[in-house]
C-alpha cells in the first residue's frame, strides 16, 4: 500500500515564520506570548498570536489567510523540490484547503456598501471568489489533481491531511498538498467573544485556572507523497501519515458531546489505519484550545483509552487558536517533534482540576525511536479528527483502485421549498430550532431521502459556493450596527460553513466523516469524486451529498461578477445518497463542458435532468471552470 | 408593584421565545420556577451566552455584572428578578 510521506513542510505561526525559525523555537522555554490586536480595531482585552507580516499588494486576490497560504506552500514546495514547473512535471498534484475565515466574504466595508445599494467597487467580491484557497493554489501553479477547500471549523486543517491520504492511497493524485490557513479576523474575533470562549490572560490549556481560547494567525502545508517517488527527486521522507480517522458526534452545534465515544471512535479509526494500538502511541499532540468543555473531554478521554506511559500537550499554548490552521499546523509540530524526539510540553500549565484526569507534559519529554505520535482535532458541529504520524515503514506503491460509484437515493426539492408549513413540521419532527435557511434546506433534503442510512457507516459532504451567506451578513450587520461585545453568539456559531452538515448529522444521525467544501469553480465535482475516494478507501458505506446555495443581496452582488455559465437558480438543494451498490451507477467524466449550472457551487443542468428522465447509468461531467470579473 | 412584576415576566417570557427561536414553546409554557435548563424549559449553554448578550443589548446590564453567577440562570424567576432589579434601559 502507498505510503503517505511527508515529503515538505511550510509554516507560519507564532512560534517561527519559517521551517528553520519553528525547528528554533519549538522548544524554547521562553515562548512568545500574546498581544491585543494589532490588524483589526478593537476595544475588546483579548490577546491573540498575530504573526508580523510583511504588507500584502493591494491587487492580491484574498486576505491575509490566502497570502500566508501561498507563503507556506511556496515553502512546502522548495523543501519538497517540487518549485520549479520542471520539478512537478509528470505528477499530478492534488489540493486540499482547511481554512475558516478565507471561504467566507468576511470584507466589512464591502458588506456595508452593498447594504446600502452603493457598491461602487466589486474588488473585495472578486477577490472573494477567485482567492477561494484550494481553486487558487490548483490555477496559481497549475495543479492538475484534485482542489478542495474544508471548511469544517476547527477540525479543517486536519481534515485536509485525511482527504489528502485518501487521494493518494485511491491514486487520485501522486503528490497532494495538505493545507490549513486562517488569520485572526473581525468577525472570528467578535464571534468567539460572543460565545464566551476567548480568555483576557495567555491560554492555560488543561489548567485548572483555564479560562478560555487566545485567537492566533497561522498557516501550515504538508507534502504528501510516496517516499520512493520523493526519493527520486533526492527527497528524503522520514515520517509518514500512517492513518487518520474521522466521525461526528451529531449531538450539538457548539458543545462536544461529554463522553467522548465518538472521538474515541475517530481515534480507533487512525490507528486501526495504521496498525498500531493505544500502547504504540508515545505522544499525542491535543487540540487542547484551553476551554473549560474540550479540555475536559480530551483529558478525561486519554486517561481511559490511553496507557500512563503516553504523554500529550497542547501547542496552542505558543500559537493560540488558529482555527483551520490548527490541524496541519500540528501534524508539522508532531512531525517536528518525532524529528528531534522530544515532545514539547504543555505551557502554563501549573495543576489540574477535578475534571482534568490525566495531565499534560510539563517539561520537554524524550520521545522514543521510532515512536507513533497522535494528534487530534475537535470542531464546532462535533466534528473529530485523528490523525497518527509515524516513522516511515516501508510499504510499496500500491493503490487501492477506486471503487465504482451508484447513485442509491436523490431528491432536489423544487425552488422554495421547504415552505413556512413544512419547515414548522420539519422542525417539530427532530425537535429542532435556530435553523437558518440554509440548513433548513439541507435539512429537508435529508428527511426527504427514503433510503436507510446506516449512521456509522455514512459519510456527509456537504458542498456550497456561499455557505450560510445570510447567517454571516447579519454578524456582520451586528458588527456594523451594535457595539462589539453585543454581537449574538447563535447567529455567529451558525455562520461557519458547517452548521448546516451538523444539523443533518443530528437529524440524521451519521457519525461517519463530515466534510463541508466550498468553492466556485465546481466543487460539486470535486465532492462526488471526494465521496468515490471514501467509499473506496473503506472510511464509510455510503455517503450522504448535499449540494446548496442561498441566495441574499449580497451573493447576487458577486454572481453579477460571474461572466460565464450564471447558474439556473441562486437558491436551491439537491441531496444524493451514494454507495458502490445498488441504485444506479454514476459515471464521472473529467473533461470539463460548458453546461448551465444548477447552483452557484456546481451540478449541471444536464445532469439533473438525466437523473430524472432516464433510467441506467448517469454520467456527471465536469463544468468549465466558472470566470469572474469585474464589470 | 405586583402587577409590574407580572408585566414584565410576561414581556421577557414573550421576548425569550422570540430571542432564543423557541419554536414548540409559547410564554404561557414558560414556568416561573421551573428550570431554565436542560430540564424543564431544556435550554442550551449557547442560549445561556445568547441572553447574556441579549441582557446588555436590550436591558443595558453589562456582561460583567453576569460573570460567574449561575444562580441567575436557576429558573426563570431568578433571570427576570435579577433583569428587573439591574436594568438601566
Amino acid at each position: 500500500m502507498t505510503e503517505a510521506g511527508i515529503s515538505g513542510i511550510g509554516i507560519l505561526s507564532a512560534v517561527g515564520s519559517n521551517l528553520p525559525e519553528t525547528r528554533a523555537n519549538l522548544w524554547s522555554d521562553t515562548p512568545v506570548l500574546p498581544r491585543l490586536p494589532r490588524r483589526i480595531e478593537t476595544e475588546l482585552p483579548l490577546p491573540v498570536f498575530e504573526v508580523a507580516v510583511p504588507e500584502k499588494p493591494a491587487d492580491f486576490p484574498g486576505g491575509h489567510p490566502l497570502f500566508f497560504l501561498m507563503q507556506v506552500v511556496t515553502e512546502a514546495l522548495q523543501n519538497a523540490r517540487l518549485d520549479t514547473p520542471a520539478q512537478r512535471s509528470g505528477l499530478k498534484i492534488g489540493v486540499a484547503v482547511g481554512t475558516t475565515v478565507a471561504c467566507q466574504l468576511d470584507n466589512i466595508p464591502f458588506h456595508a456598501a452593498v447594504r446600502s445599494g452603493e457598491v461602487s467597487d466589486y474588488r473585495a467580491a472578486l477577490h472573494y471568489v477567485q482567492g477561494m484557497p484550494a481553486e487558487y493554489l490548483h490555477k496559481y501553479f497549475g495543479f492538475d489533481g484534485p482542489a478542495v477547500t474544508i471548511s469544517n471549523a476547527c477540525a479543517s486543517g486536519a481534515d485536509a491531511a485525511l482527504v489528502a491520504m485518501d487521494w493518494l492511497k485511491t491514486g487520485c493524485c501522486d503528490v497532494a498538498l495538505v493545507c490549513g490557513t486562517d488569520a485572526v479576523s473581525k468577525v472570528s474575533f467578535d464571534g468567539f467573544n460572543a460565545l464566551r470562549v476567548c480568555g483576557t490572560e495567555p491560554c492555560r490549556p488543561f489548567d485548572a485556572g483555564r479560562k478560555g481560547l487566545n485567537l492566533g494567525d497561522g498557516a501550515c502545508a504538508v507534502i504528501l507523497e510516496d517516499p520512493t517517488q520523493a526519493a527520486k527527486r533526492g527527497v528524503e521522507v522520514k515520517f509518514v501519515l500512517a492513518g487518520a480517522g474521522k466521525t461526528a458526534d451529531a449531538f450539538h452545534i457548539t458543545q462536544p458531546e461529554s463522553s467522548g465515544t465518538q472521538l474515541e471512535r475517530a481515534i480507533n479509526e487512525a490507528l486501526t489505519q495504521a496498525d498500531l494500538t493505544v500502547n504504540d502511541i508515545a505522544y499525542i499532540n491535543a487540540h487542547g484550545t484551553g476551554t473549560s468543555a474540550n479540555d475536559a473531554v480530551e483529558a478525561a478521554l486519554f486517561q481511559r483509552l490511553f496507557p500512563a506511559a503516553t504523554v500529550f500537550s497542547s501547542t496552542k499554548a505558543l500559537t493560540g487558536h488558529t482555527l483551520g490552521a490548527a490541524g496541519t499546523l500540528e501534524l508539522a509540530f508532531s512531525c517536528l517533534m518525532l524529528e528531534r524526539q522530544l515532545a514539547v510540553k504543555n505551557h502554563r500549565f501549573a495543576a489540574p482540576d477535578e475534571n482534568i484526569t490525566k495531565t499534560p507534559l510539563t517539561a520537554n519529554a524524550g520521545l522514543p525511536d521510532q515512536a507513533a505520535v497522535l494528534s487530534t482535532s475537535l470542531a464546532f458541529g462535533g466534528s473529530n479528527t485523528a490523525l497518527v504520524i509515524t516513522p516511515k515503514r516501508g510499504g510499496d506503491d500500491a493503490v487501492t483502485p477506486l471503487a465504482g460509484c451508484r447513485i442509491i437515493d436523490c431528491c432536489a426539492p423544487a425552488p422554495g421549498e421547504p415552505d413556512q408549513a413544512a419547515t414548522v413540521a420539519l422542525c417539530r419532527k427532530y425537535g429542532l430550532r435556530r435553523l437558518d435557511r440554509l440548513t433548513t434546506m439541507a435539512v429537508y433534503a435529508a428527511d426527504r431521502l427514503m433510503a436507510e442510512l446506516p449512521g456509522e457507516d455514512t459519510a456527509l459532504i456537504t458542498v456550497s459556493g456561499y455557505g450560510p451567506i445570510k447567517t454571516t451578513v447579519q454578524v456582520v450587520n451586528d458588527i456594523l450596527d451594535y457595539p462589539e461585545d453585543e454581537i449574538l453568539p447563535v447567529g455567529f456559531s451558525h455562520s461557519v460553513v458547517n452548521a448546516a452538515a451538523s444539523y443533518v448529522g443530528l437529524t440524521r444521525k451519521i457519525h461517519g466523516a463530515t466534510l463541508a467544501l466550498t468553492g466556485f469553480d465546481d466543487p460539486f465535482f470535486e465532492a462526488v469524486q471526494l465521496a468515490r475516494t471514501l467509499m473506496s478507501t473503506r472510511r464509510c458505506r455510503r455517503v450522504l451529498l448535499i449540494a446548496f446555495d442561498e441566495t441574499c443581496q449580497l451573493s447576487m452582488a458577486v454572481e453579477h461578477l460571474r461572466k460565464s455559465a450564471a447558474p439556473e437558480q441562486y437558491e436551491g438543494v439537491f441531496a444524493m445518497l451514494l454507495g458502490t451498490d445498488g441504485g444506479r451507477e454514476l459515471l464521472l467524466d473529467e473533461v470539463p463542458a460548458a453546461d448551465s449550472r444548477l447552483l452557484p457551487c456546481g451540478v449541471p443542468e444536464k445532469f439533473r435532468s438525466s437523473l430524472q428522465q432516464t433510467s441506467g447509468a448517469v454520467t456527471l461531467q465536469r463544468l468549465a471552470p466558472a470566470e469572474f470579473a469585474l464589470p | 408593584m405586583m402587577n409590574d412584576t407580572n408585566e414584565f415576566r410576561r414581556e421577557l417570557k414573550e421576548n425569550l421565545v422570540d430571542w432564543l427561536q423557541l419554536m414548540d414553546k409559547t410564554a404561557d409554557d414558560i414556568k416561573d420556577d421551573e428550570p431554565l435548563f436542560k430540564t424543564g424549559l431544556g435550554l442550551d449553554s449557547l442560549d445561556a451566552v445568547e441572553i447574556v448578550v441579549l441582557m446588555q443589548r436590550k436591558y443595558g446590564i453589562p456582561q460583567s455584572e453576569v460573570e460567574n453567577k449561575r444562580e441567575i440562570f436557576a429558573t426563570f424567576a431568578t433571570l427576570a428578578d435579577f433583569i428587573a432589579a439591574k436594568r438601566t434601559k
